[in-house]
């Protein structure tokens, strides 16, 4: 049983003006097996919170806490927190031009695990996962999400988190940009590993629709670098119907 | 093997150097550099052992080789060798007037051969001087290497002649030890339908200055000049690369891969291409991408494309030099990796392929030893 809990976090980022404060003091708690959608409209501050708690050096903590199990992870450094056991899909991600996805996958893993898997075995782990994520074999010769499509990256995400085993995942918009079969695929994938490995997931969405395949225990809105509600399945719903429009008003009168 | 030369010292009469540069096989028509010259504003003349002003040879080059079968080469002392290399710096004159025994490798005629022919130069602590002659008889098609290592401080030119129809493959690894001194001229003329493609790699050293300069003796010939080069806290490596278009339907391409990381690490790339009235039907491109690892590296590149005909089937230049990217740091770390592996990921990927061209997997295996040993010792 894991549990990755964020208390009063307030994060800023320094641009052209000066600081910005974008998290205005998130609280959540996010526990094993359970997967926790985070609903909100662009802009407020959604992939801050998932990259602040991964540790991009671009985000910086001003107050408040992030702990998983216990331990303080704010103190560790970006591979450190993977390796205690978060993992982040990103939103956009990165493209590594001359580094294979096998070899990227391989020194990932090795690192994670501790040691190098054996070679065949790791073959044979990894071919499975891609079949099941629908990539093709030949995408593990192909350098890391370069000139890939919208789809095959957020694929390739899955794929990384399924073949990771974390015990807590941010999946950062990960529905956006996939046509329906896609999306299908990419929720199943998820759930799989939520099924398999007792995995923690934050689900963060811009949308309604994931939430029919990938089905939320707990949903929070989140306005203007914070929580502003928090409820079951229902609450998307309402959203679905009204929304943002609600608690954009109530923080304007906060 | 004098036949050989003879022959040599005509291809040579249609040589000159580039007509808006004066070029010289003595030193005294050189003024000796004080950095202010558009040639020298980069390289720190303090630190090359006065190869530009005054210092004389301490010791000889020794020239260790190994020749793929049927392959000729000799060392000859500078009566044996009647060579008219011209050079377009006081440097490279002064090597050009210095230097006591030359290597020269003949590949004979219609001589094709998958084994390497490899040349390994140990420099010495002290001063020396060297020329080497490589002469690819027509037909011919192999392959040769150029191994630089050690210390002291050296000056070694190379002439590169592609007669007519032969096929050229030239590696050149410039890997000193931290203090040593490596300033080059390489000219290669390419005639009829021949075909050079070369390769410098600077990896080790505390300056590297290369120079390498290609022309035409005749039409339809090709020459690829590609470089590698890694510098990392305190060096300096340089690269001047000039390709003159002179003859009818050539082609060039040059592509030029730099990286530096570390404080006061300094790379240059100067990439001049001339095409002449004359050079209708000219095929040219030049690229050189650089990645600065940390705030402490710095490159400059200057791409040059002069062009005095309508005619050209294609020519087109670009530079790009980039940081390396704290988004790509931020993606392979929160996958598990640690920093320094991250970084060599990044780097590896950014130089990757460009051994590729170069089939010969003996070769493309110690290369990339190499260069993963460069890149690990700018971790430490
Ligand atoms: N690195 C950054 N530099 C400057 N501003 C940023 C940066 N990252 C995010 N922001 C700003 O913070 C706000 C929240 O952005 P983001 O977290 O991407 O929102 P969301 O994911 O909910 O769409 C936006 O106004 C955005 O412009
Ligand atoms: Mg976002």
């Amino acid at each position: 049983m894991s549990e990755l809990v964020i208390k009063d976090l307030h994060v800023t980022v320094t641009t052209d003006d000066g600081v910005k404060e974008i998290l205005k003091g998130v609280d959540l708690t996010i526990s094993s097996g359970q997967t926790h959608a985070i609903m909100g409209p662009n802009g407020s501050g959604k992939s801050t919170l998932a990259y602040a708690v991964a540790g991009h050096p671009k985000y910086e903590i001003a107050s408040g806490t992030v702990t998983l199990d216990g331990q303080d992870i704010l103190d560790m450094s970006v591979d450190e927190r993977a390796k205690a056991g978060l993992f982040l899909a990103m939103q956009y991600p990165v493209e590594i031009p001359g580094v294979s996805v096998s070899n990227f996958l391989r020194t990932s893993i090795t690192a994670l695990r501790g040691e190098a898997p054996k070679l065949r075995e790791w073959i044979k782990e990894m071919n499975g996962a891609m079949k099941e994520i629908g990539m093709d074999p030949t995408f593990s010769e192909r350098n890391v999400n370069e000139g890939f499509s919208g789809g095959e990256k957020k694929r390739h995400e899955i794929l990384q988190l399924e073949l990771m085993k974390p015990k807590i995942a941010i999946l950062d918009e990960t529905d956006s940009g996939l046509d329906v079969d896609a999306l299908r695929i990419v929720s199943e994938g998820i759930n799989r590993t939520v099924a398999k490995n007792n995995t923690g997931v934050l689900l963060i969405t811009h949308y309604t629709r994931i939430l029919r395949y990938v089905k939320p225990d707990k949903v929070s809105v989140f306005v203007d670098g914070k929580v502003v509600a928090t409820g079951g399945q229902e609450l998307a719903e309402e959203l679905e119907t009204n929304g943002y429009v609600k608690f954009s008003k109530a923080t304007v009168g906060a | 093997m004098t036949a050989a030369l003879q022959e040599k010292e005509i291809l040579f009469k249609s040589v000159d150097a580039r007509p808006d540069r004066f070029a010289s096989s003595n030193p005294d028509d050189f003024a000796i550099p004080n950095g202010r010259e558009e040639d020298w504003r980069y390289t720190p003349l303090k630190r090359i052992g006065n190869l530009h002003s005054d210092a004389v040879a301490t010791q000889d080059i020794n020239y260790e080789i190994v020749v793929a079968q049927g392959v000729i080469s000799k060392v000859l002392t500078r009566e044996e060798v009647k060579t008219k290399f011209l050079a377009t710096d006081r440097i490279g004159a002064r090597t050009q007037a210095l230097w006591a025994k030359a290597l020269v490798i003949e590949i004979p005629k219609e001589l094709e051969t998958k084994d390497l022919t490899w040349i390994k130069i140990d420099l010495k602590p002290g001063v020396q001087f060297g020329h080497i002659i490589i002469n690819a008889k027509n037909f011919s098609n192999s392959t040769v290497v150029l191994e630089q290592t050690g210390t002291g401080f050296a000056g070694i030119n190379c002439e590169i002649i592609a007669e007519p129809g032969s096929n050229l493959d030239f590696i050149n690894v410039c890997d000193l030890d931290r203090k040593g001194v490596l300033v080059s001229e390489h000219q290669f003329v390419i005639d009829k339908d021949a075909n050079v493609r070369s390769l410098v790699v600077q990896l080790g050293g505390d300056i590297l200055r290369y120079n390498p300069r290609a022309k035409f003796s005749g039409n339809h010939g090709a020459v690829e000049l590609l470089g590698v080069y890694l510098a990392t806290q305190g060096q300096y490596f340089e690269n001047r690369v000039f390709v003159d278009h002179n003859m009818k339907d050539c082609k060039s391409n040059v592509l030029y891969r730099g990286g530096a990381q570390g404080k006061d690490s300094h790379i240059v790339w100067v990439g001049d291409v001339m095409i002449r009235k004359i050079a209708t039907g000219t095929n040219t491109y030049e690229m050189n991408r650089n990645l600065l690892l940390d705030s402490g590296a710095r490159a400059d590149s200057v791409p040059n494309l002069e062009i005095e005909t309508g005619q050209v089937e294609k020519a087109g230049h670009a530079s790009v030099t980039g940081r390396l990217d704290d988004d790509q740091l931020f993606y392979l770390m929160s996958r598990g990796i640690d920093e320094p592996t991250a970084r060599q990921l990044v780097i590896e990927g950014f130089f990757s392929g460009i051994f590729g061209e170069f089939t010969h997997p003996d070769l493309k295996e110690k290369l990339n030893q190499r260069l993963n040993a460069a890149i690990e010792r700018g971790h430490q």
